[in-house]
């Protein structure tokens, strides 16, 4: 579904990335994980252009992406949950879902409304609070929700467990599962390892803007992801 | 009884008037993030307008009325032409300030330039007696002013609520970098707020020069007025400018019960610095320069 072809990608002139390849499957879950500052939020940034690439390609569904623009990411059916529980603050629940879907059609808007909040009930009973109001977990999953607003087949999570309480989390993971299920391909960059690699299909594990290692669950048993982690190689 | 009563038919119209200046102004700061001075300007600019289809081409009124709404809107664009040109290169908000000080005074020279220093007239209605309210004095012009401008604002309220694009103002206002990624194009939003609020200023242009005599450094007063209700109100939040602007009217008015008349701009300006020194975020405030 998604391939990434010796990507080189930074900041301005600062290159983060130095020649990855990833490959997801139709409705696999991909974990990233790695050390920080390793290029796991990178690495979504390039899908969704919001980074410098400066070589290499992204396939999406046999079509290059590599250069467009973000709204026709959005046509082609990838969706992004940026870092930290970002959602309108001063806008209502039920605003901010309507903005998920804001360049697709009002019938679209309505229907996938209907949806998310089929998936997510507690959206449904908040709709005409302002988003502020919601706990923690809540905001990450109402912007889990908005990204589900555009229909997405691939949907990029940046750190979603960030911040939030165990029983939160663990909800979280839950519902990453139950949207999986239903057909979405999902790439998830988490700091909790273990946690990440038990939901994921498959892992890469990142070092210093590369591929170090990547396998299913046995991963966790590796003895270079020790190495990776507490540096002692 | 009859002097309580005039001071706040005085004070509705002040604050009526400056609400108008004050929302456009804090639409155009809630998503541009940066403080447009050079919007004052936009309201000589339409009361020149008016002044030059009306009185010296002598079109009808209605006609008069509407290019010169149409023309502010297209002027609005414009100036967010100019910072867009900016913003291309890294501008930061200190340096869009700056160049909407150098804007409005670029503007008003230009007014003075072609129109001339001495006091204008547009002389569309005839000084009309007032009608009497419980011993207060109000004339039609300036009933039509607090209709018209609670109408507007009114307006603005359901726009910003009920429309696609009102709700995409408020979501670029509130975090530019989602609204980016859900697909709404912020270059887009910062160009409607800035026809949108122009429009606003347009009509209080044609208010104000109904009302008054047109000089060209109207639009700087009106802005320091406009400026200090929306910061009391709470920058960034269209409702708190409103608020805002009506309370600063109201100071002002009953403020000169107690003080000889000349000081009414003096109370704005120590309502202003009481404010900015001790509640910056105004009444229903927001963080200065971005999200919360």
């Amino acid at each position: 579904m998604l391939k990434i072809n010796n990507l080189h990608a930074g900041y301005d002139k600062i290159e983060i990335l130095k020649g990855v390849n990833i490959d997801v499957k139709n409705n696999e879950i991909i974990a990233l994980i790695g050390p920080n500052g390793a290029g796991k939020s990178t690495i979504l940034k390039s899908i969704f252009n919001l980074c410098n690439i400066y070589s290499g390609e992204i396939i999406f569904k046999d079509k290059n992406i590599t250069k467009l623009q973000t709204y026709e990411l959005i046509h082609e059916g990838i969706s992004y949950v940026p870092q930290g529980r970002q959602i309108f603050r001063e806008l209502t629940v039920k605003e901010n879902l309507e903005m998920g879907a804001f360049i697709l059609d009002k019938e679209v808007m309505k229907r996938n409304i209907k949806d998310v909040f089929t998936k997510f009930p507690f959206l449904k009973e908040k709709r005409n609070e302002y988003a502020i109001n919601l706990s923690g977990g809540q905001q990450q999953l109402l912007a889990i929700g908005r990204a589900l607003m555009q229909n997405p087949q691939l949907l990029l999570l940046d750190e979603p467990s960030l911040g939030l309480s165990p029983k939160s989390m663990k909800e979280m993971f839950n519902k990453i599962k139950e949207i999986n299920k239903e057909g979405v391909s999902i790439i998830i960059v988490e700091q909790n390892a273990k946690q990440a690699v038990e939901i994921a299909d498959r892992t890469y594990i990142l070092e210093d803007g590369k591929i170090a290692l990547n396998g299913g669950k046995e991963i966790l048993k590796d003895k270079k992801l020790k190495d990776i982690y507490f540096g002692g190689r | 009884m009859g002097i309580v009563i005039q001071l706040l038919i005085n004070s509705l119209i002040a604050g009526a008037i400056y609400a108008l200046v004050a929302a456009g102004f804090s639409l155009i700061y809630s998503t541009n993030k940066f403080v447009h001075f050079a919007h004052g300007s936009v309201i000589a600019f339409s009361a020149y307008m008016l002044y030059l289809f009306y009185s010296i081409l002598k079109f009808n009124f209605g006609i008069a009325v509407i290019l010169t709404i149409l023309f502010s809107g297209v002027f609005g664009y414009l100036l967010n032409l100019i910072y867009k040109k900016l913003r291309e290169r890294n501008a930061s908000s200190v340096i869009l300030l700056i160049a909407s000080v150098g804007l409005l005074i670029l503007i008003e020279s230009l007014i003075l330039i072609l129109f001339g220093a001495d006091v204008k007239t547009i002389g569309f209605l005839k000084i009309a007696k007032g009608l009497e309210i419980f011993g207060g004095i109000i004339t039609p012009l300036q009933i039509w002013i607090i209709v018209i401008s609670l109408l507007l604002l009114g307006f603005l309220h359901l726009f910003m609520k009920k429309t696609k694009i009102g709700k995409a103002m408020r979501a670029v206002a509130d975090n530019k970098d989602v609204a980016e990624i859900v697909g709404i194009s912020s270059e887009k939003i910062y160009s409607y707020s800035f026809i949108i609020g122009s429009l606003i200023a347009g009509i209080a242009g044609i208010l104000v020069g109904l009302e008054q005599n047109l000089e060209p450094a109207m639009g700087t007063n009106l802005m320091i007025k406009g400026f200090t209700g929306a910061v009391i109100g709470g920058i960034g939040s269209v409702s708190g400018a409103i608020l805002g602007s009506f309370l600063l009217g109201f100071t002002e008015n009953y403020g000169i019960w107690f003080l000889p008349s000349g000081y009414k701009d003096a109370i704005a300006f120590t309502l202003l610095f009481i404010f900015l020194l001790f509640k910056p975020r105004g009444i229903l405030g927001k963080k200065w320069g971005g999200d919360k």
